[in-house]
């Protein structure tokens, strides 16, 4: 391993970084005191207001060529991941969908030396290291896990800064992987879940890269060249735009070292593709059905919403989450506990198209489908009109200061934070969501919701089959504590008007 | 292809095993006097805790016509209990920030919370009052067997690769009762009643039939007096006799063929293998597990380098292997055909039947079972960092009916494992005898 060694050391000697922050956790401001009545002694017995995080810091610099990287070192266990993410996502298609996803799919099909997918997997899988990769219309990312023995994770994160900067992306490979790319549309074609999500996308922002399948059409794919496959390498996989992460058991010199290793490794910035524009309107069509033969209708309801920066995001966010995630949220409430409906159903919020997204996916018999969506419509716009109530919104701060704690203790845990932070350049603050929630109010979520996702906004997308339409069975009356604390009270909740 | 059902989330596998680096973790064991088995392994990384209630009831002990009566029981703990209303006790937990849920498999059914260390207690108070007293009403079990015939469809009925697994494991345990599916046949589904869910509660839901196990930062001293006080008021009851399904030694070779909705054919070889439970040593079976690995584990494997990225008569492989089985598992390989290519499931089984062939005749180089080894290895490293997943892994051991204490001595098991060890359990186990397929086609009814 004296080669690895030594890119190690020379790495080391060109590495120049500016320190801008580094920042400690402080514990979250105290939730609301006062848990709901209950007959748990625990409970009672329990102080539920004060918890503080494990402490962790956060290191940020910039390598010379301008990666900004962020680290967390956690030394307890010995193992390392390191997340590199580039703006190399399928928006940046331009006139050739699908040219993002075969420049993807060719990282890992060939660097000089192994020229096969199984070749770089042998070596990765003799030293007991892990590689993810994830593509999506904003951003290609890749992750190495490893073992922090060096003889492990020297050779590992060679290969893998060889795999970023000089992939071979040879012709043979690119035959391959258009083959590839085609398995995956048809699979792609079959799934409910990814037909209802494409035609979303359609609905939502037609004609343009935004509306396209990551992987394009077999027929844009069939004339992509290597060469086109080359120049695509060089505009996105720069530095220009491109972000690490690294968290677990290395040193602060180790990690910058490896930061500065990949940056070193990457094509020369040339002349940057231009910024993918968001769209300028949304589509007008607001309903879509895709006939199906199946047991469930999949339904996917959704609407453009904000960008991380907007001074409404962690309002609206918060009243998506309190409305629709987790199994106590009104969408669980109504559709699964009282009428059993569904198994799940949840609302999203992820970054697109340079702001939101936010959608509603469930799956139910076909037979409820148009009461369903009604349903959840008429839920939906009670929401806007009347925001959270004050026992939802205390709730949802508990569990928010809670799950704080609970939500940043693996290594993959703190990774995943910290690839937020990295991407939306938010404070270097592991707690920072959790403690803007704290200061929330009943009118400025309401507000929030209110303005940003209006009734009439909402597309629905059915995949499914059609059949007779049935009225939803009447909901089941659902006793929640009596104030004393010592019984159930009976709650029909929310009847459609 | 253990399937597990959980509560509240689709369909998941048991996370990859764990990894113990010397010396093992402080681990403490005790038993309250009602036959309550309790584990607490210390992990001081972060000021949490999990909370894991295991049940030694699962579809394998299910009777014809009543299968999926477990994952039924074990949705219908949440509705309602001495001290809960319908939904309490999900919302208490969820208010203080825990990750919780509940999945039944065909040995176990489990309830698991993870959240701030000072909210043990409350975990604890809440399983022992659901475990003793939930109230199991008709009204509320009404709606609730929808739901679960919705999670059926949603993971059963639409997702052709799982139909084909429910059915291909009706052939492949002919005598065993692991042909059960988890979630219970349809038909079934439609007339199981809270009479029947009672019994099932009362009969399986002792203190002796379950392992408590703890993991995180806590010490014997913080946890044993909150066991004691929460648990060790519950009454002992008898106990009813665990399954253990093993099965016969040379089934005979069986074949399912099915057509479905999918975009490419595919291709499921299931061979009737021990588990660590009934293995005649501990060493074959973590053979079973290397071969497991070096054949379908990764993508430098056999299946994946020579059929998938040489040959193209694969575009996906992966395997499966249930270590923690109580009784006689399976070792599956799965496979989707690569449908640019002619290939039948006919003529792919051919070409892995000569893969296998070359195993059970040549043993594979040293270089090469170092490979699958290092990787079991450093799967184990990486699952230590989900307190989690660590508590899985012990509550499963003890649920087998094996000491939670072969965990921090897997990886010098593995380590005795020899090339000529891995031609024997190929010679031995992957033959036609104790091999079940099926040749999923695809249909093109949804072009």
């Amino acid at each position: 391993m004296d080669k690895s060694a030594h890119v190690f050391r020379s790495a080391m000697a060109g590495f120049a970084f500016t320190l801008w922050l580094s920042a400690s956790p402080v514990a979250a401001d105290t939730a609301p005191a006062g848990f709901p009545k209950s007959r748990l002694q625990s409970l009672s017995e329990t102080d539920t207001s004060r918890q503080t995080p494990r402490p962790l810091t956060i290191k940020g610099w910039k390598t010379t060529t301008d990666i900004k990287t962020l680290f967390i070192r956690t030394a307890e266990l010995p193992m390392f991941d390191v997340h590199v993410s580039f703006a190399a996502g399928s928006a940046h298609d331009g006139d050739n969908p699908g040219l993002a996803a075969l420049t993807f799919s060719l990282f890992n099909e060939g660097v000089s030396g192994k020229n096969d997918h199984a070749a770089i997997a042998e070596v990765f899988d003799g030293l007991g290291a892990k590689v993810g990769m994830v593509l999506d219309q904003e951003r290609a990312t890749f992750t190495l896990r490893s073992l922090s023995d060096p003889d492990k994770s020297a050779p590992a994160l060679q290969l893998f800064t060889q795999m970023l900067g000089q992939p071979s992306l040879s012709d043979e490979a690119l035959l391959r992987v258009k083959s590839e790319l085609r398995g995956l549309q048809l699979a792609q074609q079959q799934q409910p879940a990814d037909i209802a999500r494409q035609r979303l996308q359609e609905l939502l922002a037609p004609d343009t890269p935004y509306a396209r399948s990551i992987y394009g059409t077999d027929a844009d794919m069939t004339s992509i060249t290597r060469q086109a496959v080359q120049t695509f390498h060089r505009q996105t996989h720069s530095a220009s735009q491109t972000q690490i992460t690294l968290v677990g058991d290395l040193s602060v010199e180790q990690a910058q070292a490896i930061s500065l290793q990949i940056a070193n490794a990457l094509p020369a910035p040339t002349v940057a593709l231009p910024a993918v524009e968001p769209p300028k309107a949304f589509g007008t069509e607001m309903h879509h059905h895709v006939e199906r033969t199946q047991e469930q209708t999949h339904v996917l309801l959704g609407q453009p919403s904000l960008s991380r920066q907007h001074e409404d995001f962690i309002a609206l966010y918060a009243g998506t989450l309190i409305f629709g995630s987790g199994a106590n949220s009104r969408l669980m409430t109504e559709l699964r506990n009282k009428r059993g409906l569904v198994y799940d159903v949840s609302i999203r919020t992820k970054d697109w198209a340079g702001g939101g997204l936010t959608s509603i996916a469930l799956q139910t018999s076909p037979q409820f489908v148009n009461e369903t969506v009604a349903l959840v419509k008429s839920m939906l716009s009670d929401f806007r009109r009347d925001g959270p109530s004050q026992e939802e919104l205390d709730h949802f701060k508990r569990r928010l200061a809670n799950a704080n704690i609970t939500g940043s203790a693996s290594n993959g845990q703190i990774l995943a934070r910290l690839i937020e932070i990295n991407r939306h350049h938010l404070p270097l603050d592991l707690d920072f969501f959790a403690q803007q929630v704290q200061s929330l109010t009943l009118e400025q979520i309401r507000m929030a919701v209110d303005k940003h996702l209006p009734d009439d906004q909402w597309r629905v997308v059915t995949v499914g089959p059609t059949t007779p339409q049935l009225p939803l069975p009447q909901p089941a009356i659902v006793p929640t504590v009596e104030p004393s604390g010592h019984s159930c009270r009976a709650d029909a909740g929310f009847v459609a008007s | 292809m253990d399937t597990l059902c959980s509560r509240m989330l689709p369909c998941l596998a048991l996370a990859p095993l764990l990894a113990l680096a010397a010396p093992p973790p402080t681990t403490h064991e005790f038993l309250l006097d009602n036959g309550l088995k309790v584990i607490v392994r210390e992990d001081h990384r972060a000021p949490l805790v999990t909370s894991q209630l295991w049940f030694k009831v699962g579809s394998a002990d299910e009777a014809p016509g009543q299968t999926g009566l477990s994952h039924a029981l074990e949705h219908m703990l949440y509705k309602g209990s001495s001290k809960t209303c319908p939904g309490e006790a999900s919302a208490i937990l969820e208010s203080l920030g825990a990750s919780e849920n509940a999945f039944t498999g065909k040995d176990v059914t489990a309830y698991h919370q993870t959240l701030p260390k000072p909210y043990l207690g409350v975990a604890f108070e809440l399983m022992a009052d659901l475990m003793s007293t939930a109230h199991l009403t008709p009204e509320d079990f009404a709606s609730e067997i929808s739901v679960i015939q919705e999670e059926r469809r949603l993971s059963v009925e639409d997702s052709p690769l799982d139909t084909a697994l429910e059915r291909l494991e009706t052939l492949a345990y002919p005598s065993s009762s692991y042909r059960t599916p988890v979630i219970g046949w349809m038909n079934d589904l439609r007339t199981l009643n809270t009479a029947q869910l009672r019994d099932w509660y009362e009969s399986r839901y002792a203190p002796g039939n379950a392992t408590l196990v703890v993991v995180g930062d806590v010490t014997l001293d913080y946890v044993q007096p909150l066991a004691q006080r929460y648990f060790g008021g519950l009454a002992s009851r008898p106990l009813t006799q665990t399954v253990k399904p093993r099965e016969l030694p040379q089934p005979g070779e069986r074949r399912l063929i099915l057509n479905q909705p999918v975009p490419a054919s595919q291709l499921i070889m299931a061979f009737n293998v021990p588990s660590l439970a009934t293995a005649d040593t501990y060493r074959t079976a973590h053979a079973l597990r290397l071969m497991e690995m070096l054949l379908a584990g990764s993508q430098s494997a056999r299946l994946q380098k020579h059929l998938q990225h040489k040959e193209h008569v694969f575009s996906h492989v992966s395997a499966s292997y249930d270590l923690y089985s109580r009784g006689d598992t399976l070792l599956t390989l799965s496979t989707r055909l690569d449908s640019s290519q002619p290939t039948s499931p006919e003529t792919a089984q051919i070409r892995v039947w000569d893969l296998l062939e070359e195993l059970r005749t040549t043993p594979p180089s040293p270089e090469e079972l170092e490979r699958a080894r290092t990787q079991l290895i450093a799967q184990r490293v990486f699952a230590r960092d989900s307190i989690m997943n660590t508590a899985i892994h012990l509550a499963a051991l003890e649920s087998a009916g094996l000491s939670w204490q072969l965990l921090d001595q897997e990886i010098a098991e593995l380590k005795k494992v020899t090339p000529e060890d891995l031609r024997q359990v190929a010679e031995k186990y992957l033959i036609r005898e104790r091999l079940s397929t099926a040749h999923v086609l695809a249909e093109k009814k949804h072009g």
